[in-house]
């Protein structure tokens, strides 16, 4: 065999291996938190057996969903990311470039200054959605021709990310009140996520994944230019935009779940680049549990750290976990970067 | 899955084109029908349409005055993968990841014939080591593009056009990058794509000796327009430098092939 992705054993050992740490999290979230249970209760809580009601609340209904969305967001963050990576040609591609988390955000807090203004209250996972996808729609369009040039994408997405978070600013500045509720969109949390959440983010794992990954071929080939592209059968611009709808309904349905988390639809594409090369029939699929690995790992320490806060009073909800991945994620990838500009 | 190959008369053909870019007019009515089966050379000055006219061929850039026929259709009609698999373009400056292996750059030449979704089969992979191997890339098979030299990664996108396996082999200034040894070997390999598999091979050489030496025939394209077309003894003259090149040259036969071989008057160190 000449063909086919270059040694797969070890494609298929990060996949195996990212799959049991993300059960290994899983667990822990379970017995983590402010609350530690010893793994009996756990079990038991999830089990049935008779047990406290309390535990059973706390595992079931509060941790378990928790975990279940950190780990489906970061794995579509993640995807999105190594996506739109390969679309816009550039490595530093993610989905905050093209003005997707930041839009989401803006959809919640218009979706509150309308929900004042009318009295309608729409759901603010709908609301993030919308905002995401608009905000993707908006990059695409006003890039217009050249899109595919290298930067050009990014350029316009980091502008229309700007413009989205200049309006939310304005849209909060009358809205005192309301930022609490809204902050946690901005940075990004997983604090208090409900079986709700998780309802509205499993189909999107359960087409998303599936179709990001059988398109890697497509995102192959679309690392190429758009001449070499169109020069092998594809139309490079609507080959383009399908492959970037992708990537955006993929990173809005994330952050319609948690709000605009920083840097794992970055991170997660960038060491999985390291460990498996550009195929993106490696790239993805590894790509994609490496950001459930590193968002539910985020979560963790985000969720931990609340417990050691001194003064931490029950109000107190937490760190929100993308704090914890902007505060880590960032002095990462400066590093990872410095180290590859040889 | 795979279709046979197409018959080797499946050439596409210039007639009329007008082409540009923006407001710009490039291309000015040209007529281009390459023989199949053979080796027909592009030569003509910077910026004088020798690109836009390969593109039209491979329906990269599109016509807007004229036509470009394959088969018997304008080749805007026919469907983008089945023009890729009758015509192999390699565009002067391509692009791709640096972290891309050769093997999976040379794969993506197969795409026309294996779709989006398909997965390669035997004939996939005996088309990529046979491209490989014939661009002299075999053994960089799973080196990173960006580890590799300028003339091995040219070398490395000629085995993607060559993977295309298509009867029509387009290339832009395929020796750029490469050594003499390279480029001469790189000519020798696409004469022998014409001689022994009857690929049809349109190439764009700045070297006018190389052209006269490797060429059925010579093309040369001056301000958008062809300028002249025949055998290399009938197109490469004194007049055509000085015209089209503002080159002042006496030509003199090459002492290997006897092909007329150029030596440039004007620059002797002693006009100077
Ligand atoms: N993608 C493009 N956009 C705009 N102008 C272009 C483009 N490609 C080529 N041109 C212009 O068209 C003219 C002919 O270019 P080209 O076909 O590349 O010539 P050649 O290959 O003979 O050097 C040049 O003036 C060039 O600037
Ligand atoms: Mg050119």
């Amino acid at each position: 065999m000449v063909t086919g992705v270059a040694r797969p054993g070890r494609v298929v050992v990060l996949v195996v291996g990212g799959v049991a740490a993300a059960a290994a999290l899983l667990t822990a979230h379970l017995a983590v938190g402010r609350l530690p249970l010893p793994p009996d209760d756990v079990w038991a809580a999830l089990t049935g057996s008779p047990t406290s009601a309390f535990h059973r609340v706390l595992v079931v209904d509060l941790r378990l969903p928790r975990a279940l969305v950190g780990l489906g967001a970061g794995a579509l963050l993640a995807l999105s990311g190594a996506v739109l990576q390969a679309v816009t040609r550039n490595p530093l591609a993610e989905p905050g470039l093209v003005g997707v988390t930041t839009g989401a955000a803006l959809g919640v807090v218009a979706s509150l200054a309308v929900a004042a203004g009318t009295g309608l209250s729409p759901a603010p996972t709908v609301a993030a959605l919308l905002g995401g996808l608009a905000a993707g729609a908006a990059t695409w369009l006003v890039a217009g021709r050249h899109r595919s040039a290298p930067g050009r994408l990014v350029l316009v997405g980091a502008l229309v990310a700007a413009l989205c978070t200049a309006l939310t600013s304005l849209l909060l500045l009358g809205r005192r009140d309301s930022l609490g509720s809204v902050l946690r969109w901005l940075v990004g949390s997983l604090n208090a996520r409900t079986w709700d959440d998780w309802a509205a983010l499993w189909p999107w794992l359960l087409a998303g994944v599936p179709v990001g990954l059988l398109s890697a071929g497509l995102v192959n080939l679309l690392q190429l230019d758009d001449p070499l592209v169109t020069s092998l059968g594809r139309p490079a611009d609507r080959t383009r935009l399908l492959v970037l709808g992708l990537a955006v309904a993929l990173a809005a349905a994330a952050v319609s779940a948690t709000g605009a988390v920083a840097f794992v639809g970055l991170l997660a594409p960038h060491v999985a680049r390291r460990l498996v090369g550009a195929d993106a029939r490696a790239l993805l699929p590894v790509a994609a549990v490496l950001g459930a690995v590193l968002l539910s790992a985020a979560d963790l320490v985000a969720y931990s750290t609340t417990v050691s806060l001194p003064g931490a009073a029950s109000q107190v909800t937490g760190l929100p976990v993308g704090a914890v991945t902007a505060v880590v994620g960032g002095p990462v990838l400066l590093a990872l970067l410095r180290r590859s500009r040889r | 899955m795979t279709a046979p190959p197409p018959p080797p008369a499946a050439v596409p053909t210039a007639h009329g084109v007008v082409a540009g870019y923006g407001r710009r007019r490039v291309l000015d009515g040209v007529d281009l029908v390459p023989e199949p089966g053979r080796l027909t050379c592009l030569v003509g000055p910077n910026g004088s349409g020798k690109s836009t006219l390969l593109q039209t061929l491979g329906r990269v850039v599109p016509t807007r005055g004229g036509r470009v026929v394959l088969d018997g259709r304008d080749i805007a009609d026919w469907p983008g993968p089945q023009v890729a698999r009758r015509v192999a373009l390699l565009t002067q400056d391509p692009q791709g990841p640096g972290g891309l292996r050769v093997r999976e750059l040379v794969e993506q030449g197969r795409h026309p014939w294996v779709g989006a979704f398909g997965a390669l089969r035997r004939h996939d992979d005996e088309a990529m080591a046979d491209a490989m191997t014939a661009a002299g890339v075999d053994h960089l098979a799973d080196r990173r593009l960006d580890e590799l030299s300028g003339g091995e990664r040219q070398r490395a996108w000629i085995a993607l056009a060559l993977a295309q396996d298509t009867p029509t082999l387009l290339l832009d200034e395929p020796t750029t990058f490469l050594d003499v040894a390279h480029q001469l070997e790189l000519l020798r390999l696409v004469r022998r794509r014409c001689d022994e598999r009857g690929t049809t091979v349109v190439v764009v050489l700045h070297d006018l000796n190389q052209a006269a030496r490797f060429a059925d025939r010579v093309v040369a394209l001056h301000r958008g327009a062809v300028v002249a077309d025949g055998t290399p003894e009938q197109v490469l003259t004194p007049g055509l430098l000085r015209e089209v090149f503002h080159v002042e040259a006496v030509v003199v036969p090459d002492p290997v092939t006897g092909r007329p071989m150029f030596v440039p008057t004007g620059d002797r160190r002693d006009d100077a």
